[in-house]
């Protein structure tokens, strides 16, 4: 009974983090903003859900679920640093909603900003952002 | 215990829809590979519900698989945009500008380490 | 603070794009071999990995899995190991704990971050200086902070010792160092778990400090 308690309570919190991820990653409007909502909500409602049944399970089956646990524990942050480092150089960041850019003043081509301003604004409901105060 | 299978399966396909809406609107290749990459996890998700939900394991395997192939996916999907969108930045640069002797992808390293 | 400098002294051989120059860079397979025997650990990890995947403890998975592994690191065989690189269990245990702690918040606070703004969230590429440390330990950094605190690199300096993280922006003034302080108190852990002797060393140094650091 309480392996049933605590597994449905994983499921149901898993699976909210893994929507408000998905939330995220449509609500959010450059890709490195987009890709905090795909590493960090995401790894935590998969874990939840990965642990949530691993409860049901035997105990060798469960040892394979938290295997997948620590994959996605790898894995998500390499996703994140490369995906990042590509937005970053192709230019899919989107310059006017940096607060800071240490790395802009860093490199040598900051000066002339060969970039664009990244992107048109993603369709949707929602409208464009405004590069002033977020308020 | 079958509502909450039911609603987390509702959740899930919620979730799921959304981040198609995100692969197909883009704009940006990037976006897709992040996208993907969710939806990667998303049925890793819904699988492993299934596995708790008729308490089979025997598929286990398989999820590791699958989540294993969406990272190698993801990061070999990203190296490429990056590969190409250098490409494509200096051959703009090079229009706009003139050719700069040596190639400016090239210099890169040395400026990044010269700053400061 | 300044450690910069001794960033660059700490850790030879840190950059990513020059590959180690000579030795077990370009491994034969005799070489391979050879490696595999001096660090049979990694053997061990796989095949335990392979076990946990098959669920049973038959004598054909055993064997079966000994064998991939073995291929596996003859096919792909990794360049040596840092000899700087240890490993201690205690502080991997908090270190693990102090993550795992910190997920879940994190995770809060970028769904917070998304329901207040959306698509005005600002973000944020903040630099943070890595006190010296061997490639090992700033990967794993790296690795650690777009989990916990929710910082994923962009670039990774290693001659500067400086790593280019990129936050989602809150408001307030204080938010840089903020950033840059939970990076370093990764980073720390990191280095009590996997640092060189060297770095502990440092680190006891500068705590001593902590009061002058305060103030910047």
């Amino acid at each position: 009974m309480a392996r049933q308690v605590i597994s449905a309570v994983l499921l149901l919190t898993g699976a909210v983090f893994c929507l408000l991820g998905a939330w995220g990653l449509v609500r959010f409007p450059d890709v490195p903003s987009r890709l905090h909502a795909a590493t960090k909500p995401q790894t935590v409602g998969l874990m939840a859900i990965l642990v949530g049944s691993a409860v049901q399970l035997a105990p060798r089956h469960a040892a394979g679920l938290l295997l997948v646990v620590l994959l996605q524990l790898v894995t998500a942050p390499v996703i994140a640093q490369r995906v990042g480092r590509a937005a970053y150089r192709t230019g899919c960041v989107r310059h006017d909603l940096l607060v800071v850019d240490d790395l802009a003043r860093q490199r040598g081509r900051s000066a002339r900003r060969p970039e664009p301003p990244g992107p048109a604004d993603v369709g949707g409901a929602e409208p464009p952002p405004t590069p002033g105060r977020a308020g | 215990m079958t509502t909450v299978y039911t609603i987390t399966y509702v959740l899930l396909a919620a979730a799921g829809m959304l981040t198609v809406g995100r692969l197909l609107v883009g704009p940006t290749d990037l976006d897709r590979i992040v996208a993907l990459d969710v939806l990667v996890i998303l049925i890793t998700a819904g699988v492993t519900v299934e596995i708790g939900m008729r308490r089979e394991g025997w598929n286990i395997a398989l999820v590791a698989v699958v989540a294993l192939l969406g990272f190698l996916g993801s990061v070999t999907a990203a190296r490429l945009v990056e590969r190409k969108g250098s490409e494509q930045q200096a051959s703009e640069r090079h229009r706009s500008e003139g050719p700069e002797p040596g190639g400016p992808e090239r210099q890169e390293p040395e400026r990044r380490g010269a700053g400061h | 603070m300044n450690p910069r400098g001794e960033g660059s002294a700490g850790g030879p051989g840190l950059g990513v794009p020059e590959r180690e120059p000579a030795g077990l860079g370009g491994l034969g397979t005799r070489g391979a071999a050879r490696e595999l025997l001096r660090r049979p650990g990694r053997l061990v990890w796989l095949w335990v990995v392979w076990m946990v995947l098959w669920g049973s403890l038959t004598p054909l998975a055993a064997i079966s899995g000994l064998l991939v592994s073995a291929v596996a690191l003859l096919a792909f065989p990794l360049r040596g190991g840092d000899p700087e690189v240890r490993f201690r269990p205690l502080p991997a245990l908090f270190l693990t704990g102090r993550l795992l702690a910190d997920l879940v918040p994190s995770a809060l606070a970028v769904a917070l971050q998304m329901i207040r703004y959306g698509p005005r969230t600002r973000s944020a590429i903040v630099e943070v200086p890595l006190t010296g440390s061997s490639e090992v330990v700033s990967t794993l950094t790296a690795n650690a902070i777009s989990l916990a605190p929710g910082a994923f690199v962009l670039e990774i300096d290693h001659e500067a010792g400086v790593m280019y993280v990129c936050v989602l922006a809150a408001d307030d003034d204080g938010m840089t160092d903020r950033v840059r302080a939970s990076v370093l108190d990764v980073h720390r852990r990191v280095q009590n778990v996997f640092g060189s002797d060297e770095d502990i060393r440092r680190q006891a140094g500068q705590a001593g400090r902590r009061g002058g650091e305060e103030q910047t």
